[in-house]
Parts: structure tokens; C-alpha cells; sequence
């Protein structure tokens, strides 16, 4: 080999095992290489070599050059592996605490409404709403419940001051209206004068629900003067009892994932005849008792029954064509019972500690 | 109510109930019981055995007393037990003479507190046993000393054979208000005879043999009184009841008082019947009149106190004044009392709502009034009822009765019904066969005439005033048919099911709330009404506050504004730990509107006389004890949520500042040109006012759900295909100069400057604010850039207080972004348009801001 050959040869050599970096090499390859690197222009002298030297010439400078390139791309595939590897031996532990955005929580009786609502919508029930402070007489008297009737003693009821009526927008001022009396204001005991509002602005078939904030004056470790309903009612010709018990089964599969039995037990609400309690077959233990159920298999929901003639004739609606059915039941109740909620008082103080465990 | 099985199975033949009870169910007492009335809508709370421990008690004789040689109060007793003379040592006060006879509780006996007896010494003496006082045996209320039984009773015989029902089964019922007759012995037995199918005996009475005295009661006020029995008896002698009669009423809880009113209570117990005892020679002319009371006419009830009537209010007088307000309250002038000797028996029917009425009006609520409210029996039953507390008392007190009357006054008519035996299959679903119809309405003594198989003509009874209607038979039929014979059964096809909705407001609060959510806040639900001081805050007057009358928890304000409860809620968690606390609540405030808006519709009427519900979203975000919140963090959350229903929010200024927030630290939330909502740091006098820490930094959104559209479905804009370039501006301005102001004068400057026609231009004049809509330009033309929302692509990155800028001021940095369509743009051309806005936007904020300047 010519000795100007070797010499660059073994310099590549020396400098290719100092290159730790693929920039490195790609700028050894250019110094070997490249249009003006050493070797290249090695063979530009080849033209001054005697003619019979230049064959052998040729022939070893391509030998130098096919080495160089080999040595190269060894060294190539070695750099790569050796950052792989690097890259490989990191570590970042993903058990440490996740990193998350703020959590935040919908209250849990606020998770309950919005199953229920949804529940009964899948089975054809609207949602209905009406206001918080009632008339008395969509509150009581619509619903059966006459004045100086002991039925009104079964709620409990908070009164809204009478107001000195500041008249009509459009100027009118009705004498009627202007004498709001004591007592004929409150706040709604039950979901149930929304019934009398849909009933009094919609023809049947009516299919609803309402559900909402509800108050009576009661307060104790039992009781909230604020508390929570739904309220059901079914409108139309042919509607039994029989459909309500097959409706509130229908309702248990679908809101507890299985058909649970329905028991009615006679009661009284002044706007249902035939009036009832009804029960459940106990989510919690399926019916084998439990401490839940109070070891009975059931677990009591609410009250329900056939819509009264009386109501019916109230609201315009002949009770000789059209029957109806109502149930209604405290949400508060099934919700500390769904979540294990120890106290009632922990659903109305907004502890945050307590909030975020619903997730 | 409380319903003994003992007296129960008086209304039977003798055996009859325990034998027809145990046939019916095999599951024992308690069990049969709960599950047979419960069935019945009788509702039963709790089943309590009682008595069981007396069963050891024997009567003893008392053979000898001498003083406890070490102790002054205790007695050493040689006590006959029937069988031999035990010596007992006793401290009570009341020991009868030699011969008198006690209740003895000899060694072995269990009382039923618990206590064993067994054989000790008290104080150097040996005792055998126990002497006992009715207390001890739970049955009476009197501990003041010994039960001192009758001399006729044998040393040695049980107590249990000498009081009959003293071991007893006690059912706690829950009557529902429909049903006055379940309020006594006799109701329940009538529905457990119906459903049984046992004949009922209750005990017989009669008539007395005395002549008819009409003077004796006058009925001034017949539409308040639908009859008057009365009675005269003489020679009573009022004492103590009978251990029977005593231990009956402490069963049921009610006190022992005297024979004479010991009686009206049971016969109260028994038939439901509310009755009065007066003392006869303390009547003026030893009659009544049933009449309206004169307004203020005065009247001292027996307990005490005196109380001015009204002319609504019913009392039974004598010749001169009350006597006793009628089925409320006897008075104090004319009630028995130990030396009474002549009687007048009331026993009377009265309007319900009248005795209502009195009763509320006057603070009273007495098992009387309760029953009468509820409707008792005028027919039959009411002298039943009568003729039993008579037979008692000539029993017990003596005496002979020497006139009656029976007064008539306008009674209730009993409605003819027709029943229609097919509409009970087509309200309830199913079948009830006609014998039982038959049978279940002449147990509950229904009259019933059978016009047709299929229309029955029915009369309610007297005691049943709630059986009204077609339905309360129907319902009667279901109740002994059972109820768990209704099938589940879907009876009307599905047609009607298929337009089911939600309710707008609803759904948009619950989206609101999701959003809430999602920024990291917790849902927090407070009470609607709040203290009157915590509504003082905010901007309504104390005329439009919505109060309730008798509120609890001195709540008497429903909540006019979120703030208080949320409040409230951050005090109830900074007593309790330093953590962070982001809460919202989506709920309702109340106020009277300043004129009512007066609307068409079924319910307009009433609507017109309510106060106005607005429904909010409200959020609150505190740092916890080491801070580190920033107030953005708080227009973020509200921005957020508002994502959540599809809409594009950004905070402006306040068009009105909020007394509530902090005057420098808020904003108002812009959909729009709609202001929806607001946002900024809680005032400080309020975290004075809630007693937080001084300098606690509270920030506070809300929006208002009614305010905004129903949901808005976003449209997609075309990708624009050159890129854009941008340019940064650095602005010095007054720092109560808003951002919101900046970016509103930059678009108007972009607008002026750039082709008018191809802007869409929506002026918020309420707010001196003005929002642009980029619209795509003139090919090739260069313009403000639009964002993916198609508004101006102006960024705000930051707001630069301190070194280099002068006091009172800030720099704002801002970079605001320049597109062509179909082209890239050059830097010259976006950097003359550029220059060209700021020039043009400078002197616009100028007008109100003579300092700003680019830097
Ligand atoms: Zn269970």
C-alpha cells in the first residue's frame, strides 16, 4: 500500500476511536471523505502516478475507502445501540402520585336526582318543574287537602309572609291579588302541586316527573326543613294499579340494575284513593335481609296510589274518561342510604372533606 | 295510638280473637299483628309485650310493723304471703295498718326493670323480698310510696288473677287522619273482625231508665253541633279507680286521676268517643246551652288558663257563662272534683272544622280535639259510647242516673254511593270477588242495597266519615282484598311514551354544574332561606326579601343572593382544617318583583302572586391557609362551565360594579353582547362579617342560568391555509384600565383600519365594549388574524407591574396575529397594518386614559 494511504488510513483509524457522537462521525467522514477531505484528494494525485502504477493504485485506494466507509457505519450502528441503551436505562416512576387536574364533585344528591331523572326519562317520563314558594292552593287545596282538613297536619308547613302586592306590570292593580292573606303562601311541602300545574296546562296523556327542593318544619337528626323529592304521575284511559306496580319494577331494574320486588301496603294521602305505601325489595341484599333493610327484605320507599276524583275534577280532568296513578318518594333518604351517608347534617354543611369522596 | 291486644279481645267473644289470630298466622303475636293491621293501612310502629314480670307478684297481708332499729325511715314488715310470714323490710311511708294488703315481690321474683330479689340484709336487718309500688311493677305512674291493694284480696293470690290484662300485648298504631275511627278499640276490632271474619261483640249496654229531660241541654248553634247526649247523675262519690281501670289507662299511657274522669278516658280509649264530665252544681241552673261564644267573652279552661274568646269559637255555657270549649277543653269552673256529687254526662258530635279552627286559634291540641277535628261518630256509636261510660260509672262512682236527654242539632247527611262493581278491576287491575265486596262492606257495617250485579247502592256509617265516594269503597274492597294482590301489570299500551323531555333550565344548570365540576370545585347544597343579616349585603331592599313566617334556625329570609350559603359553607370548613376549598352551587334565589308580570296560561292567576325564582350558578374558590389562588382562577371556572353549554364567555368590565365584590378584583362574564353573569374577590366587610381571618383572599362567580340560550351547537370554520404572523405590542396603561378595554379598542382599531364591509360589528353599548367577528377578507388583503372561534386572534400574555413602569401603571403585553387569505403575508405589510392599529387604538384609549403609550 502506498505509504501516503496507510498513513491516512491509520490517522482515520486514531480519530474514528475518539468519535462519540454521530455529529462527530458524520465530520470525520467528511475530513476523509468529503469533496476536499484527505482521502478524496489522494486520489486526484493518482493522474501523476507513472500509467503503470495507477492501476495498483486505484485498486488500493478503493480498498482505503471501502474501509473507511465499513468502519464508519460500524461505528454508526455502535452509536446508535450505545444511545438506546441510554435512553432505555431512564427511569421515572409512574407510581408516584398522579399529577391531575383539580378534582372536583357533584353533590351526591345531586348524582341521585340526575340517575332518577334519567331513569324515568328512559321509561317515557318527562321532567316538570314549578317554584319553590306555592300557592296554597295548588299546594293543598287542588290536592284534596281543604282548609281546617287534619290532613294538612301530615306536613308540616312553612309560611310565607303576606306581601303587599306592588300590582301588575301593566299597570292594573287586581283587587284580588291584592289581598294575599296569611296563609296562603308557602313553601311547597311536597313536589306534588307541580301534578296540579301540568295537569291544569296539558291534556293526557301526561307522563312526568317532578323532582326538586321541598320544606316542612322539621328539624332533627332525622329531618331537614330542606329536603329533596320526585314526584311521578301517569294520566291517560286505563291506567290501573296494577301499572303503577309494573312501572315502579320496571323503574327498580332500571335504576339498580335489577327487578326488584314492589310491595304496597295501604295508607292514606289525601290526593290518592286507593292510597299506599310502597316498598322495595332490598337493593342492598336482594331480599335475604340485611342490616339496611332491618333484616325485613324490603326497604320502604314512599307513598303512591290512584289519583283522586277530587283532584282529577280540579284540574279540569273528567275522572270518568281518564284514570291516573302518582308516586313520590324522598330523595334525600335514598341517597344516604346509596352512599353510607352516616349523618344528615354532613349533606347540607359543604365540608369539602366530605363532598370529595363522590367522586 | 296505642291499642291493647287485651282490650282488643273484649270486643270479641270471650277466646275468640287469640284463637282466630293464631289460625290466621302461626308466626306468633307480635308478627301476626304487624303484619295483619300493617296490611289494613293500620299502620303498626312497634308491638311491646308488657306485664310478663308480674306474673311472680302475689298479694300480701301485713302481720306486724316495727321501727328499723338503725334506721328512722325503714319499717320491718312480718309480711303473710299465703303460705308463711316472711319478714320484709320496707322504706316506703304509705304501709297500710295491720290487715292491709300489698303487692309482694317474693325471693326469685324478677321486677320488670330488671331487678332480681333475692334475700339481704338491709342495714343489720334480713329482708325476704320486696314490697312494691306500681311504678316498680311499670303499671302506674306512681312512685310516691307502696301499692296498697284492696282489703277483700287474698294473702298469696297472684296479681295477674286479680287484674285482667295486666299482662298484655300493646300495639303501636299509626292512625293516618282519615280514619277517626281506628282512634279507639272498637274501630280497630271492626276492621280486624272484617278481615277475620269473627263476629264482633262488644260489651252490651242500655239504656237508662230515667225520664227525658229536653230542658236539660239547648242547641243554640246547630250547625256547629250535630248532637248533644246528656246525662244527669247524682250521689257520685269521686275517689281513686280501680287497679284494673288504672292499670288500663297507664297502659295506653294516660294518667289515673279520679273514677269519674278515669272513665271518659277509657270510653275515649275504647270507642273513640271524646266526653265531658261536669260538676252539675256548678252549673248555672244545672244546664247547658251549646252556642257561639261572644267576642271576648272570657273563659278559664281546666288547666288554667284564661283565654278570650271569639264569636267563631263554640262552647257549651251553662245559664250564665262557658263551661267548656266545646271538644277542646273542659273549663276550670265547672270540672269534677273530689267533693262533685252530681254529674253532667256530654257526649257529643261537633263540625270538625270549627273544632279545628278553635283549637289553632287557642294553642290547644287535646286528644279530644284531635278526634273531633278528625270526625267522630253522630249515630249509633256516639250513644254506645255514652251508655258505656255510664254503665262504668255507676260502677265505679255509685250513684243513679235520673235524666237524659238527646239533643239534635244538623248532622252530617250519610251520601248514598253507587258502586260499580266493574270500575274496581278498571282502577286497580284486578278482580275482587263479590262475595268478599259483600262481606267486607257489611263487616264495616256499609248498607248496601244491590240494585244490579253490577251497580250497588251503599250508605256509609256513621263512624266512617271519610267513605265519601265511589273510590273510598273501591279502596275498602282492596284494603281486605289485599293489596299485594294487585299484579304488576302494564294496562295501557305504549303509545304515549315516546316525548319524553327535560326541562331547559334544569339541563343547562346541570351542564353548568359538570363544568363546575370539571374546573375542580365540589357541589355544595345550603338551605333556601338564611338569617335576615346575612341577606343585608346585597342589592335587595328589605320590601322585596321573600320571609317566611315561622321560620327555623332563625332562618327567616329565602336566600336573595348564592353568596351567604357558599359563605357559610367556607366558615363551616376554615373552623375545621387549612385545605383549599372550591365549592359551587347551582340553586335558586327569591325576591318580590318590583311589579308582577302578568302572563296567559291555565296558572297565570296564581303565577301573578308569586315571588320571582331565579335560578344560579354560583361558584367559590378559596386557597386554603397557604393561599397561592389566584383571582383568574375564579373567571376561569365560570369561562369553563360556560364552555360546557356551548358558549364562549370572557370576562369584561362590570357595567355595574358589585357591592359585594371587591371593587378593584371584578368582572363581569360577557356571552356575547348578553352579560350572563359575574365574577371577582369577595368584599372584604364580608370576610369581616363571617368572621374569617383578616386578609383571607375569597373569590366568588356567578352566572345566571336563565340568562342563556338553550344549548348552542358549534359550526366548523374552514382551516386557514397560509400560515399567520404575529406581532407583540407592549402597552403602558393605567392599571384600572381593563384588558378587556385594550382588546375591545385594538379590534375597533382593526376594524377601522381594515375593510369595514367585511365585518361583522356587534356593539355592546352597555358596556362601552365591542366584540368584532372576523370575517374571511377580500382575497389577498391583509387583516387581523381570526381565532378557531372566528374572533380576533389577539393575545393577552402579560401584565407586567414594577421596574420601568411608572406608579399606577402596568404594561400589557399583547400579540396580535395578521393573515391573508390564499397568501402568506410579509413582514412589512403586517407591520404597517400593525402600526396602523396600535396608532389608531392608543388614541381611542386616550379619550379616557390621556397616559397609555406603546412601549
Ligand atoms: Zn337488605
Amino acid at each position: 500500500m502506498p505509504a501516503r494511504l496507510a498513513t491516512q488510513l491509520a490517522a482515520f483509524q486514531e480519530a474514528l476511536a475518539r468519535v462519540d457522537s454521530e455529529a462527530a462521525l458524520y465530520e470525520l467522514q467528511v475530513a476523509y471523505l468529503g469533496k476536499k477531505g484527505a482521502v478524496t484528494q489522494l486520489r486526484g494525485e493518482m493522474g501523476k502516478l507513472p500509467p503503470e502504477a495507477r492501476k495498483g493504485f486505484g485498486a488500493e485506494w478503493n480498498r482505503v475507502r471501502d474501509a473507511i466507509e465499513a468502519e464508519l457505519e460500524a461505528r454508526r450502528t455502535y452509536l446508535k445501540d450505545q444511545a438506546r441503551r441510554l435512553d432505555l436505562a431512564r427511569v421515572d416512576d409512574l407510581t408516584l402520585p398522579p399529577l391531575r387536574p383539580p378534582a372536583g364533585t357533584l353533590h351526591p344528591l345531586s348524582q341521585t336526582r340526575r340517575r332518577l331523572s334519567e331513569s324515568f326519562q328512559r321509561l317515557g317520563f318527562s321532567l316538570a318543574v314549578g317554584p319553590h314558594v306555592e300557592h296554597s292552593k295548588y299546594n293543598f287545596d287542588d290536592l284534596n287537602v281543604p282548609q281546617d282538613h287534619p290532613a294538612r297536619d301530615m306536613a308540616d308547613t312553612f309560611f310565607i309572609r303576606p306581601h303587599r302586592h306592588p300590582g301588575f306590570d301593566d299597570g292594573s292593580d287586581n283587587d284580588a291579588a291584592m289581598r294575599l292573606r296569611a296563609g296562603e303562601l308557602v313553601l311547597r311541602t311536597h313536589t306534588s302541586p307541580v301534578q296540579v300545574r301540568t295537569m291544569l296546562s296539558q291534556k293526557p296523556p301526561i307522563r312526568i316527573v317532578a323532582l326538586g327542593t321541598t320544606f316542612r318544619c322539621d328539624d332533627d337528626a332525622t329531618h331537614s326543613p330542606m329536603f329533596h323529592q320526585i314526584e311521578g304521575l301517569y294520566v291517560d284511559r286505563g291506567v290501573t294499579m296494577a301499572d303503577l306496580k309494573a312501572t315502579l319494577m320496571d323503574f327498580t331494574r332500571d335504576f339498580y340494575g335489577r327487578r326488584l320486588d314492589v310491595r304496597f301496603r295501604p295508607s292514606f294521602f289525601p290526593f290518592v284513593e286507593p292510597g299506599a305505601e310502597f316498598d322495595i325489595g332490598c337493593p342492598f341484599c336482594g331480599g335475604d335481609g340485611c342490616n339496611l333493610c332491618k333484616r325485613t327484605g324490603y326497604i320502604e320507599i314512599g307513598g303512591c296510589g290512584m289519583v283522586h276524583p277530587a283532584v282529577f275534577e280540579a284540574c279540569g280532568i273528567d275522572p270518568e274518561v281518564y284514570t291516573g296513578w302518582a308516586f313520590g318518594f324522598g330523595v334525600d333518604r335514598m341517597t344516604m342510604s346509596q352512599h353510607a351517608v352516616p349523618h344528615l347534617r354532613h349533606m347540607f354543611e359543604g365540608d369539602v372533606r366530605f363532598l370529595e369522596q363522590f367522586p | 295510638m296505642k291499642i291493647s291486644h287485651h282490650w282488643l279481645s273484649e270486643m270479641f267473644v270471650e277466646g275468640a280473637l287469640d284463637a282466630a289470630l293464631a289460625a290466621w298466622s302461626a308466626e306468633g303475636k307480635a308478627a301476626a299483628w304487624t303484619r295483619l293491621l300493617t296490611g289494613l293501612g293500620l299502620e303498626v310502629e312497634a308491638v311491646q309485650a308488657v306485664g310478663e314480670a308480674v306474673r311472680s307478684i302475689v298479694v300480701g297481708e301485713i302481720r306486724g310493723k316495727s321501727p328499723h332499729p338503725q334506721a328512722d325511715k325503714l319499717t320491718v314488715v312480718e309480711l303473710f304471703d299465703g303460705t308463711g310470714v316472711v319478714q320484709v323490710v320496707c322504706g316506703a311511708s304509705n304501709l297500710p295498718a295491720i290487715g292491709g294488703k300489698v303487692a309482694f315481690a317474693p325471693v326469685g321474683a324478677v321486677l320488670p326493670g330488671g331487678l332480681a330479689i333475692a334475700a339481704r340484709e338491709l342495714r343489720g336487718v334480713a329482708s325476704h323480698g320486696m314490697i312494691c309500688s306500681e311504678a316498680e311493677l311499670e303499671i302506674g305512674a306512681d312512685d310516691g310510696g307502696i301499692l296498697v291493694l284492696p282489703e277483700s284480696w287474698r294473702a298469696g293470690e297472684r296479681l295477674v288473677d286479680r287484674v285482667p290484662g295486666i299482662v298484655d300485648t300493646i300495639l303501636e298504631l299509626g292512625i293516618t287522619p282519615n280514619r277517626p275511627d281506628a282512634l279507639g278499640h272498637l274501630g280497630v276490632a271492626r276492621d280486624v273482625a272484617t278481615k277475620l271474619g269473627l263476629p264482633l261483640r262488644p260489651p252490651a249496654v242500655r239504656r237508662p231508665d230515667a225520664p227525658d229531660a229536653p230542658g236539660l241541654v239547648s242547641i243554640a248553634a246547630p250547625d256547629r253541633c250535630g248532637r248533644y247526649l246528656g246525662y244527669v247523675l247524682e250521689g257520685m262519690s269521686v275517689q281513686p279507680s280501680p287497679l284494673w281501670m288504672r292499670v288500663r289507662l297507664h297502659r295506653l299511657g294516660l294518667r289515673a286521676i279520679s273514677n269519674v274522669v278515669d272513665v271518659t278516658n277509657f270510653v275515649l280509649m275504647e270507642c273513640g268517643q271524646p266526653l265531658h264530665a261536669f260538676d252539675r252544681d256548678r252549673l248555672a241552673e244545672g244546664r247547658v246551652v251549646v252556642r257561639r261564644a261572644e267576642r271576648d267573652e272570657p273563659m278559664t279552661t281546666l288547666d288554667g288558663t284564661q283565654k278570650l274568646l271569639t264569636a267563631e269559637d263554640l262552647v257549651i255555657a251553662d245559664a250564665s257563662a262557658p263551661q267548656a270549649l266545646a271538644g277542646v277543653m273542659g273549663g276550670a269552673h265547672s270540672m269534677v272534683h273530689a267533693g262533685t256529687h252530681n254529674l253532667l254526662l256530654e257526649a257529643a258530635w261537633f263540625a270538625p272544622a270549627g273544632i279545628r279552627a278553635t283549637a289553632r286559634r287557642h294553642g290547644y291540641a287535646t286528644d279530644s280535639s284531635y278526634r273531633f277535628e278528625r270526625g267522630v261518630d253522630h249515630g249509633v256509636g256516639l250513644e254506645r259510647a255514652a251508655l258505656r261510660a255510664l254503665e262504668l260509672l255507676l260502677e265505679l262512682a255509685g250513684g243513679r242516673c235520673t235524666a237524659w236527654t238527646d239533643a239534635p242539632g244538623e248532622r252530617p247527611p250519610a251520601p248514598t254511593i253507587a258502586l260499580r262493581l266493574p270500575r274496581v278491576a278498571a282502577l286497580l287491575g284486578v278482580e275482587v270477588p263479590v262475595s268478599t265486596a259483600r262481606a267486607v262492606l257489611a263487616g264495616l257495617e256499609v248498607q248496601v242495597r244491590e240494585d244490579s250485579p253490577e251497580v250497588w247502592t251503599c250508605v256509609a256509617p256513621t263512624h266512617r266519615p271519610d267513605l265519601r265516594r265511589e273510590v273510598d269503597l273501591i279502596e275498602e274492597l282492596m284494603r281486605f282484598y289485599g293489596l299485594d294482590k294487585v299484579p304488576a301489570r302494564l294496562t295501557v299500551p305504549q303509545a304515549a311514551r315516546a316525548a319524553a323531555h327535560s326541562d331547559p333550565v334544569t339541563e343547562l344548570g346541570d351542564r353548568l354544574a359538570e363544568g363546575l365540576r370539571d374546573a375542580g370545585l365540589h357541589e355544595h347544597v345550603a338551605m333556601a332561606f338564611v338569617a335576615e343579616n346575612k341577606v343585608e349585603f346585597f342589592a335587595v331592599p328589605p320590601e322585596r326579601r321573600v320571609r317566611v313566617e315561622n321560620p327555623m334556625r332563625a332562618a327567616g329570609v329565602m336566600r336573595t343572593h348564592m353568596l351567604p350559603g357558599l359563605l357559610d359553607a367556607l366558615a363551616h370548613n376554615v373552623a375545621r382544617h387549612t385545605r383549599p376549598v372550591r365549592l359551587f352551587e347551582v340553586g335558586r334565589i327569591y325576591a318580590w318583583p318590583e311589579r308582577h308580570v302578568l302572563k296567559d296560561g291555565p296558572t297565570a292567576a296564581i303565577d301573578a302572586l308569586l315571588p320571582l325564582e331565579r335560578a344560579i350558578a354560583a361558584a367559590l374558590i378559596y386557597g386554603g391557609a397557604k393561599g397561592g389562588v389566584q383571582a383568574r382562577e375564579i373567571t376561569g371556572a365560570a369561562v369553563q362551565a360556560l364552555a360546557r353549554v356551548g358558549l364562549r364567555a370572557r370576562p369584561v368590565d362590570p357595567p355595574t360594579p358589585a357591592a359585594h365584590l371587591h371593587p378593584g378584583v371584578q368582572a363581569a362574564l360577557a356571552v356575547g353582547d348578553a352579560i350572563v353573569g359575574e365574577a371577582g374577590e369577595v368584599h372584604p366587610d364580608l370576610i369581616r362579617a363571617w368572621d374569617l381571618p383578616e386578609g383571607t383572599r375569597v373569590y366568588y362567580a356567578e352566572i345566571a342560568v336563565e340568562a342563556l340560550p338553550a344549548r348552542v351547537t358549534a359550526k366548523a370554520r374552514d382551516l386557514p391555509r397560509f400560515p399567520s404572523t404575529a406581532r407583540d405590542l407592549s402597552l403602558e396603561i393605567p392599571v384600572t384600565l381593563s384588558a378587556a378595554r385594550v382588546v375591545a379598542a385594538l379590534t375597533r382599531a382593526a376594524i377601522t383600519c381594515t375593510a369595514q364591509e367585511h365585518v361583522e360589528l356587534q356593539a355592546a353599548q352597555s358596556v362601552g365594549f365591542a366584540e368584532g367577528k372576523i370575517a374571511p377578507g377580500a382575497a389577498g388583503e391583509v387583516r387581523l388574524a381570526a381565532d378557531s372561534f372566528g374572533e380576533p386572534a389577539i393575545e393577552v400574555l402579560e401584565d407586567y407591574r414594577g421596574a420601568g413602569v411608572p406608579a399606577g401603571h402596568r404594561a400589557l403585553l399583547l400579540r396580535l396575529h395578521y393573515a391573508a387569505e390564499q397568501r402568506s403575508v410579509t413582514d412589512d405589510e403586517a407591520q404597517a397594518l400593525h402600526t396602523a392599529i396600535v396608532a389608531a387604538a392608543c388614541e381611542a384609549l386616550r379619550v379616557d386614559a390621556p397616559t397609555v403609550r406603546p412601549r
